[in-house]
Parts: C-alpha cells; structure tokens; sequence
C-alpha cells in the first residue's frame, strides 16, 4: 500500500516527504536529549538543594535532641515552609523514633507512615526522598527525613516539551516552504526533461532539444540526452531514408511483378492463341484430308445421279409435270451436293488460278445465271461499260460471286432488294489507306462517298459516313501492289451480321444457316486472296451487308508489261 | 454425217458406265464401254473410236498411264479424262501427254455432248490459193487425214464460202494472182476475228512487209512453200485441240483470237 502510493508519487512530493522526515527526526531527537539533560541537571540541582537545606536543618536540630526538646525541633521544622516544594519533614532520634514531623500546609495529614530511616536520596513517582543523618561532635544522635514534590520538575519537563513542540512545528513549516521554493532547483529540470522526453516520445520528432540548465546530474543527464536524441534523429534519418529506399524499391519491385505479370499474361495468351491456332491448323488440316476423300467418295455417286437424271430428261420428253417438277428437284439437290463438295474441297486446297482478262459485267452475269434468284428480290446491276477488264481466273471468281449471291438471298428470306455494282478504285489511294493501316476504313470511305454520289436512296453507305464508329468490318489482305482495282460490290437488304458474327465471318466452319458447312465464304476469301485480291464487308444489322470484292484490273497488268 | 460417232466411255464404276453410255446412244453416238484401263487400250486397238471419255482412278492401269498408251498408239484420238477429284498436278501431266482435259465428276453432259459434236465439225478446212495444183495436193493429204476439206481460188468468193458452212481453219496464200491475201486476211477477220488463219506463200523475202502486218492483224502464222506438210498437219491439229478443248470449257492462251 505505502510502496504503491510511494512509487505512484511525483518527485517534489517524495523529495519533501523526505526532508520532512530527515529533518522532523534530526528536531526530535535534539529534543529528546535537550529534554534528558535538562531533566537530570534538574534533578541534581534538587538533591542538591534539599540535601543543604537538611544539613542545616540537622545542625540546628542537634542541639534539641541532644536536650530531648521536640518542640524546639519542630519549631525549627516550620522555618521549611519558605520551601514550597518540601511536603513533608521528619526528624528521627537515634533509636530511630519519630522525635519531630513537619507536613505542609493544605496537605492532608499524611497517614501513610514515615519511611524508614536509610542514608542517601531517592526518587520515587512524585517525591523526592532524602535521609540525613543528625551528628553532634562526631556521634550520630538522629536523622533527619525531607519530602520535596517534583512539580517543579514536571513542569520544566512540560515547558521544554511545549517549546520543543513548537520549534519542531516552525521549523517544519519553515522547511516545507524553503523546499516548495528551493527544489524547483532540482525538479524543474527533472520535469522538464520528461515533458521533452515525452513530447518526443510521442511525436517523433527527434529534433527537440532538451534544456541542459547547470553543469549537475541533471545537467549531465539532459546533455546525453540531447546526445542521444542526436544520435537518434540521425539513425532515424538514416532510417527515414532507408525506408524510402525500401519503399521506393518495393514499389519498383512491383512495378516490375506488375509489368512481369502483364508479360506473362501476354505471353500466356500468345501461347493459347498459338496452341489454338496449331490445333484449328491440325485440325483443317485433318479436314482437308476428309474432305478430299469424302469429296472423292460422293462425287462418284453425285455423277452418276446426274447422269442418270440428263437420261431420264432426255428420254422422258412427255411425262406429267409433277414427274418433270420431282426431276427438277432432284437436279437441284444434287447441285447443291456438288456445292457442298466444291467448297469442301477448295476449302481445302486452292487450285493456282488460271487467270485471264474477262469484263466485270460478264463475271457477274455469268455468276447470277447460275443462282436461282426469287422474284421477291429485286436484283439491280449496276456495271459501267467503262469499267477496265478484270485480271482473274473465270471460273474461280464465278463461285465466288456466285457463293456471295446465294447468300445474300437467303439474308432476305422474305424479299427485298440486291444490288450488284462495280466501280474503279485507283491503288494510290489503297496505298495511301493501308500506309493509314486503315485500309478497310478508307476503302470504306472512298466506297461510302461513291455511293453516296451515284444513288440518293444509298442510305447504308450514307450512314456508314455519318458514324464511322459503328462501322463493323472485316477484311482480307493480300493485294498486288502497284495494282489498279475494280470493285465488284454485292449488296443485300438483309438483316445484317450481327458485330460478333462479322468477327468469325471468314473462319471455316463458321455457319448461322440451319443448313452448310461454313466453308463458303472462307472459301470465297481463299480465292479471292489467291487471285490477287480481297473481300472487303460491312454490315448494319437490320440494313443489310456488302460484300465489296476487290480485283486487280487488267490495266495494271498492261503496264506491268510495260 | 454417215457413220455414228463412236464413242469409248471407261470407268471401274459400272453404273457410271451405263448411265453414260445410255445417254450417248440417245443422243444419237455409238458408246461403248470398258470397266477397265487394260480393256479401254484393248479395245481402242481393236477398233477405231473418235472420242475416249475415261476415268482416272482406276484398278489397273490409271486413266492418265491410259492416256500416255492411247497417244502412242492412235496419236489423234481424243481422250477426255474425267475425275471426281485430281490434283492440279495429275490434270497437267494428263493434259501433257495428250489428253483433252479433266473433267470434274458430275460431268456436265451437255458440255461433252457439245465436244462430241464438234469432233466431226471442226475437220473442215478451206484452203485460198490461185494455183489448183497446190490445192489438190493438200486436199489429197488433208483427206487422207480425215478432214473434209474444200478449196477456193476466187478471192472475192472466200466470204461466201466461209458463209455457207462452218470452217475450223483457213489456209491463204498470201499472193493470189491480182488480188492481195492481206486483204482477204482482213476481210475474214473483219466478219470472223477469231477464225485461224494460216498464211502460205512462196516468196519469204518480198512479203516480209505483208507477213508482218498479217501477223499483226491476227493471222495464226505463217509458212512458207513448199510445204512441211508435217508441221502444217501439226499446226491444224493443235488448233483444233485448241478449239475443242475451248468447248470442254479449258482456257486457252495466244488461241489466235
């Protein structure tokens, strides 16, 4: 409890509590010893009083007892009542008798019997007894017995008590106030150090300074202190500094783990396109075999269905029109097989085409002749004689066309209108779009400003000008350079593509018809490709598409000559 | 025309066979058929065919080894090969050594039945020049040959001729007594621009000038007499392969237009 409240205690309290003690112990031990001295001397100075005042009494007492005169010795005895503090007075004769007795006035007589006679003083709890012997020329003829009381002494005792009382008190207030004002001295910088101590404690901030008031302890203390704080404030620097660096690195080690991870994904996703790409290339490639033999396996049957159908149409000139009708369909579906297994197999070998100079007009002609083109769909050409004559491989460019058609009339199930157009693009400005690398975008362009002077009701290219931002396009590389071009452009009021079909419109396989394979347009790609040219489309879903064949025109090979 | 056109169709595929042959004697031809290489030279041995329309793949003898025997054997027989998928490889090697051209499986009928029906047609020739002597040689050697041929001394009359029935090729001296045979040249070409024309004279160095201009205007080529009657034969013969093979739908380069 004491060691708690004391160790809980501020400084001055302590330093005070301890002068207090010091000094009240140094008071009361001066005052036990002034008060111990001054009761002995006292007393001393009684005995010897009292021991003259009997002697003087035993001289005059001598003479009535050696005349057995009583009265005469207690006539002397009451000369002691000038001695207020003798109580009691007792002249023994030699045999020891009570010869005279003397008791102070206001005392009550003393019932208690006279002490027996013995030489010498003493002291007992309130008197002082003292025994002197009565000799007359050199024989003892009595004693003679004196009381004294001890107020005298008890009172002296009492007043040295009182002032040691007050003098203690005085000096202990005195003290209290000298050390109020005189330990600030010492623990003003005490408390100044811990408040510095604790400031920088508790800010951090290792750029205080602690007093340094004096050359003492103190002094000394807040000096390694400050010394400390010195060499505190520089490793924290130094470590301020090194975490910045710490920081600094971490942070560029994540940068880096960042930029690492960036990479890596990269890397990963090269390495996942370049595992997809090796598995669809394994994969056409396993389907050009197929399809090379199962191309063979069914054209074999197809020919001699064919063959047989060309008989039974030559020899039946006069059957019903519903067996003409069924032969009809036959010799369709048996076209559409042989589709079917053209584009398997050019789909998976392009035969090095055997181009030759043919006008655009008569590749279009040629192309639709062989379509089956409802009469719900209004079909318009749009071919210039001017046009220059296109270099390509007829037959080749025909399935193209003719693919291109077929499907833009099935885009347009319920009718509507197709549009074929041919036009001249100058290389110089393929050139100038694809150093652009934009050349979908500025073919588009080129085409969109074309259609938009030859027809007012071109509204698709008209659109495509005014948001170039929804334009969808897809396109194929591998032009001649140098090379004038026609543009054969088929052009449907379909539903369009949808921007997710457009980006896997040209991949094999690809199909959103009930019926096909999807090699058609990879196909119409591959020859285009193969005969110097390229597919360009562009489509509005719920407007229609275009399809814009590119060819070189045969200009170009006249100058190549050249 | 006389005789049927005889025609030798070979497949291992015997309703190929049939179906075709079936056709053919429909449409008026002599079909014979063969299931095999080894049977087709057989029987092209055996008897005189005008046309061949054989398969490729084949147990056996291939149709293309077929073709390359056919060659040695009766070097103007038209053999038309026909494939339900041969590389462009095998199409030029066949092609080279003697056949027409591959047809792909199923083969537009009407397409073949067009070329048989030129095999006959494109055999005529006309031959233009004013010396009878020359004319009846060449008609001689020409028939020999199975042409039909027909000869023409009157410059003015050449039109005419060419009018009243079809010709394959016209040969013309360029010198014709009074007349020039540029200027029939350019007659001819001004009505029929793609008909061939093979140029004929005896005096190489003063007709350089008219020759060129000939060339030039769209002449086939020229010769000089004499005659390599060879290399004429020859030249003929490949115009008419051109020709024909321009009916199964082959492009043809430098066809003389």
């Amino acid at each position: 409890m004491f060691r708690r409240i004391w160790n809980k205690a501020r400084i001055n309290r302590k330093l005070m509590v301890i002068n207090l003690l010091t000094t009240g112990v140094t008071l009361l031990l001066t005052c036990s010893a002034l008060m111990v001295a001054v009761f002995f001397s006292f007393r001393e100075s009684l005995v010897d009083s009292l021991s003259a005042q009997a002697k003087v009494l035993a001289g005059s007492s001598s003479a009535p007892l050696l005349f057995n005169d009583p009265k005469q010795a207690a006539e002397d005895l009451r000369a002691l009542k000038a001695s207020p503090n003798i109580t009691r007075a007792i002249i023994y004769d030699k045999r020891g008798g009570i010869f005279a007795e003397y008791l102070r006035d206001g005392q009550k007589k003393d019932l208690s019997p006279p002490p027996r006679v013995r030489e010498g003083y003493r002291f007992s709890a309130d008197y002082l007894h003292l025994f002197h012997g009565i000799t007359l020329d050199g024989e003892r003829v009595g004693t003679i017995y004196l009381r004294s009381d001890l107020w005298q002494l008890h009172s002296l005792m009492l007043q040295t008590g009182v002032i040691a009382a007050l003098t203690t008190l005085i000096v202990f207030i005195f003290a209290s106030l000298m050390l109020t004002r005189l330990q600030g001295a010492i623990t003003g910088p005490v408390f100044s150090l811990v408040h510095t101590m604790r400031t920088v404690s508790s800010d951090r901030n290792y750029a205080l300074r602690a007093e340094v008031a004096g050359e003492d302890e103190m002094g000394v203390l807040a000096k390694v202190f400050n010394e400390m704080l010195e060499q505190t404030q520089e490793s924290d620097r130094k470590l301020r500094i090194e975490i910045a660096e710490r920081k600094r690195a971490e942070e560029e080690t994540r940068r880096l783990n960042e930029q690492l991870e960036l990479k890596v994904e990269e890397r990963t996703g090269q390495l996942l396109a370049a595992q997809e790409e090796l598995v669809r290339k394994e994969k056409l490639a396993t389907l050009g075999q197929l399809s090379g033999s199962v191309g063979h396996e069914l054209r074999n049957p197809l020919g001699v269905m064919n063959n047989a159908l060309y008989y039974l149409n030559t020899v039946m000139t006069d059957v019903g029109e519903n067996v003409k009708e069924y032969l009809d369909i036959i010799g369709h579906e048996i076209n559409n097989c042989q589709r079917i297994i053209t584009d398997l197999l050019d789909f998976a070998r392009v035969k090095t085409p055997q181009s030759r100079a043919i006008a655009a007009g008569e590749l279009v002609a040629d192309s639709i002749r062989r379509c089956a083109v409802p009469e719900s769909v209004r079909l318009r050409t749009e071919i210039p004689e001017t046009l220059p004559m296109v270099v390509a491989d007829p037959a080749q460019m025909v399935q193209v066309f003719e693919n291109l058609i077929t499907n833009a009339v099935q885009a347009m199930p319920e009718g509507g209108s197709l549009r074929i157009s041919a036009r001249e693009v100058e290389s110089e400005k393929l050139r100038v779009s694809s150093s652009n690398q934009q050349p979908a975008a500025s073919a588009q362009e080129v085409s969109s400003g074309k259609l938009k002077v030859e027809s007012s009701n071109m509204e698709l290219g008209v659109s495509h000008f005014d948001a170039p931002g929804s334009d969808i396009q897809s396109e194929t590389f591998n032009l001649k350079p140098d090379a004038d071009f026609v543009e054969i452009s088929v052009e449907d009021s379909g539903e369009g593509i949808s921007p997710e079909n457009m980006k896997k419109l040209f991949q094999p396989l690809f199909t959103t018809k009930a019926r096909g394979i999807g090699l058609g347009l990879t196909v119409c790609r591959n020859l285009t490709e193969a005969n110097g040219g390229r597919i360009n489309v562009e489509s509005r879903p719920g407007e229609g598409t275009i399809f814009a064949v590119l060819l070189p025109a045969e200009r170009s090979l006249a100058w190549e000559k050249k | 025309m006389g005789e049927k056109i005889k025609v030798l169709v070979v497949d291992d595929d015997r309703r190929m066979v049939k179906t075709m042959c079936d056709i053919l004697r429909v449409k008026g031809y002599e079909a014979e058929s063969a299931y095999t290489g080894e049977e087709a030279l057989e029987k092209v041995m055996r008897r005189d065919q005008d046309c061949v329309l054989m398969d490729i793949k084949m147990p056996g003898i291939s149709g293309i080894e077929a073709v390359e025997k056919i060659r040695d054997m009766k070097p103007g027989l038209p053999v038309v090969l026909m494939s339900a998928y041969a590389t462009e490889e095998q199409a030029d090697h066949a092609r080279k050594h003697g056949a027409y051209t591959v047809l792909t499986k199923p083969i537009d009928v009407q397409m073949v039945l067009t070329f048989l029906s030129l095999l006959r047609k494109e055999n005529s020739i006309l031959i233009v020049d004013d010396d009878p002597e020359f004319c009846k040689t060449l008609k001689d050697i020409f028939q020999a040959r199975g042409y039909e041929v027909e000869s023409e001394f009157d410059p003015g009359r050449v039109l005419d001729r060419l009018e009243q029935s079809y010709r394959l090729v016209v040969i013309l001296d360029l010198k014709l007594g009074t007349a020039s045979g540029l200027d029939v040249l350019k007659e001819i070409r001004a009505k029929y621009p793609s008909k061939p024309v093979i140029m004929v004279t005896a005096y190489g160095g003063e007709m350089v000038a008219s020759i060129e201009q000939g060339l030039q205007i769209g002449a086939y080529t020229c010769m000089y007499k004499p005659l390599e009657v060879d290399q004429l034969v020859r030249v003929i013969e490949t115009i008419k392969r051109i020709k024909m093979r321009e009916a199964l739908g082959e492009p043809n380069f430098g066809a003389g237009g």
